[in-house]
């Protein structure tokens, strides 16, 4: 009924697994390294490579360990995260549509966040900051699953994501307009676009943990996802407790995308464009897809979070708009193949 | 002629009555719709005087003369609050409040404009000019030669070493050369890192570059961390508190916190941020950094 079945028609041969993977990392280490190498300072890569080492070169290790090692990790993992969690809800919902920021899972979680942030909970207790992210993206998720279900249409699923997403961001205007802080309200930029700029290592120590365990959770869920490709019926008959798989998913999405969006804001359209540029190259396999899409998240992240640096002088871009600029007519032609399937 | 005569007379009369009529001319019931010509007020014109003056007056954030303000009644600077109290003189900023101020002129209301104060000479002129509109001359000029007196003893002190200072507030906003703050750095013996980095008159400062440059002083304005926000997270940094424990260069680094009521506005109160800097100046060329 849906793509997934248009997908299975297509017969170009996938790349190797391996050859794709290791691609993929190859090209994230370049990106990683040019990252750190990017910024108003200007650093070369023998310096970079010395700090790392731990030799001493004064003010420029502060740059390079304090500013730069944690914003290359956070693209790399965040971006993992919102490619990951994008193909594990595609796989899930068996919708091409389905992704944590257009169903709104980013949004609430951003939500949790700031309430969190913002009372002052997060000073008291450091953790309070992801742990508010996971909570607003379990809520959402539980929602978007009670409004729209697992057999939904492709368009209620985006429907019940325009209405999730309306919600959670009216909530976190309100919040921050209610913050007696009179920077907290122009932070609206940053909670509903996401940026990684100015973050520390303090913001990957409490984010990395928990999104590993989402990571986890999602990638064991491959064969259950492969199987859901034959139908809910044949999933069970080949032995998969299909309440365990749509926990295990929903759990995992929540705690990737709840950490992740703790520390970066939403970011969006990642979960939407990266699984559905490599889901050819894996011969549309659910499973396969999880890793790669994870890798191609974090690639496309790293790039877009190195561009940001460069399109203006003083306050940076946020991350968000140019994954948007990218997204959002990605996602229309989307809407139009997905209409010609459906016809 | 006789008419020419009588006009002569009666001008003549006029002008010899003036000084003994200002008093009563004296504006009775004075708006302000800007936090630093609030202060002025506050500190030229008696209580009973003021009509009005902004939210951000009884606030010790935003203004020196807070404990003054309380009590008194607030405007945000609609046109309709400053229009019921029928205020005899509105004094505002040139450019905080321009459609108010463009309708109360309009409906015939004495209004004042006030340039920012982005310089001390600056300064001075809006205290001399707000003086003369409120018939306060000789009470400024007072405060002013007290401020003068203070700003005078700190030069006397003998700065020989320059070392960088910049300010950086939430967000990494900074100060200009052509800004009150740099005039008040440089007058406690500092060189000023953004106005050596051309900016003009205020910006952003990335962190890194912050650091790369290397001041000698980081100057912090005051933050409640009850009251978070990602813009005064920046300055709770892990990168700035190893910057300011870094001995790299054999040098020391510092830093201070300016509560920015003492130089957001311009006002006899600034001598107290300047006799701090120059306090630290002293802590610093001991500490032996190099300019």
């Amino acid at each position: 009924m849906t793509s997934p079945s248009i997908a299975l028609k297509d017969e170009r041969r996938p790349v190797s697994f391996a050859v794709l993977a290791t691609a993929l990392t190859l090209c994230i280490v370049l990106l990683f390294f040019i990252s750190m190498a990017a910024g108003p300072v200007s650093v070369s890569f023998l310096q970079i490579l010395a700090s790392l080492k731990g030799e001493d070169q004064a003010l420029v290790t502060i740059i390079i360990e304090q500013i730069r090692l944690p914003r290359a990790i956070l693209a790399v993992t965040v971006g993992a995260t919102l490619g990951l969690a994008g193909a594990a809800l595609q796989g899930l919902l068996r919708n091409p549509l389905a992704e944590p920021g257009l169903i709104g899972v980013s949004g609430c979680a951003a939500l949790g966040s700031v309430i969190m942030f913002y009372t002052g909970a997060t000073a008291v207790f450091a953790l309070a900051l992801p742990l508010g992210g996971i909570a607003g993206a379990l809520i959402a998720v539980a929602a978007i699953y009670g409004l729209a279900g697992r057999e939904s249409s492709i368009l209620t699923l985006v429907l019940a994501g325009v209405a999730v997403n309306a919600f959670a961001g009216a909530l976190t205007t309100l919040a921050l307009s209610l913050s007696p802080n009179p920077y907290a309200a122009f932070e609206i930029f940053f909670w509903l676009l996401g940026s990684l700029a100015d973050r520390s290592l303090t913001h990957v120590y409490l984010s990395l943990p928990l999104m590993a365990i989402g990571w986890i959770l999602l990638l064991t869920m491959g064969r259950a996802l492969d199987a859901l490709t034959l139908g809910e019926d044949t999933a069970r008959s080949l032995g998969f407790n299909l309440g365990r798989v749509q926990a295990q998913v929903i759990i995992g999405t929540a705690l990737a995308v709840g950490a992740a969006v703790a520390v970066s804001g939403v970011i969006g359209f990642v979960g939407l464009v990266v699984p559905h540029l490599l889901r050819p190259l894996v011969g549309y396999q659910p499973g396969r897809l999880l890793p790669i899409s994870a890798l191609g998240g974090a690639l496309l992240t790293l790039a877009a979070d190195i561009a940001v640096r460069y399109v203006m002088n003083g306050p940076e871009l946020k991350l968000g708009v140019l994954t948007a600029l990218i997204g959002a007519p990605f996602f229309l032609y989307l809407v139009l193949q997905t209409r010609k399937a459906l016809r | 002629m006789v008419r020419v005569l009588r006009f002569g007379i009666i001008v003549l009369a006029l002008a010899l009555a003036a000084p003994i009529t200002s008093d009563a001319a004296k504006p009775q019931r004075i708006a302000s719709l800007n936090v630093c010509t609030d202060q002025l007020v506050i500190a030229l014109a008696e209580r009973s005087r003021i009509a009005t003056v902004t939210f951000l007056a009884p606030n010790p954030d935003t203004s020196f003369y807070y404990r003054e303000a309380k009590g008194l009644p607030i405007n945000r600077g609609a046109a309709e609050e400053v229009l019921a109290l029928k205020p005899d003189l509105i004094v505002a900023g040139t450019y905080t409040t321009p459609a108010t101020t463009a309708l109360l002129k309009k409906l015939g209301h004495r209004v004042e404009l006030f340039d920012p104060d982005d310089s001390l000479k600056r300064m001075r002129k809006n205290i001399r000019r707000m003086a003369l509109l409120l018939g306060e001359s000789e009470k400024a000029e007072q405060l002013i030669s007290n401020m003068d007196r203070r700003l005078a003893a700190v030069v006397q002190a003998g700065m020989k070493q320059q070392p960088v200072a910049v300010i950086f507030r939430a967000n990494g906003f900074t100060m200009g050369k052509h800004s009150l703050i740099n005039d008040i750095l440089t007058l406690a013996g500092f060189r000023h890192l953004s106005a050596e980095m051309a900016m003009d008159q205020a910006g952003f400062l990335p962190l890194e570059k912050m650091i790369a440059a290397d001041p000698a002083l980081i100057i912090f304005g005051q933050y409640k961390p009850n009251h978070p926000s990602i813009a005064h997270q920046l300055l709770e940094h892990p990168a700035l508190k190893s910057l300011l424990a870094s001995r790299a260069g054999g040098k020391s680094r510092d830093s201070i916190i300016i509560p920015s009521n003492l130089w957001n506005c311009g006002g006899p109160f600034i001598a107290e941020a300047v006799e701090m800097l120059a306090r630290k100046h002293k802590t610093l060329s001991r500490a032996g950094v190099s300019p």
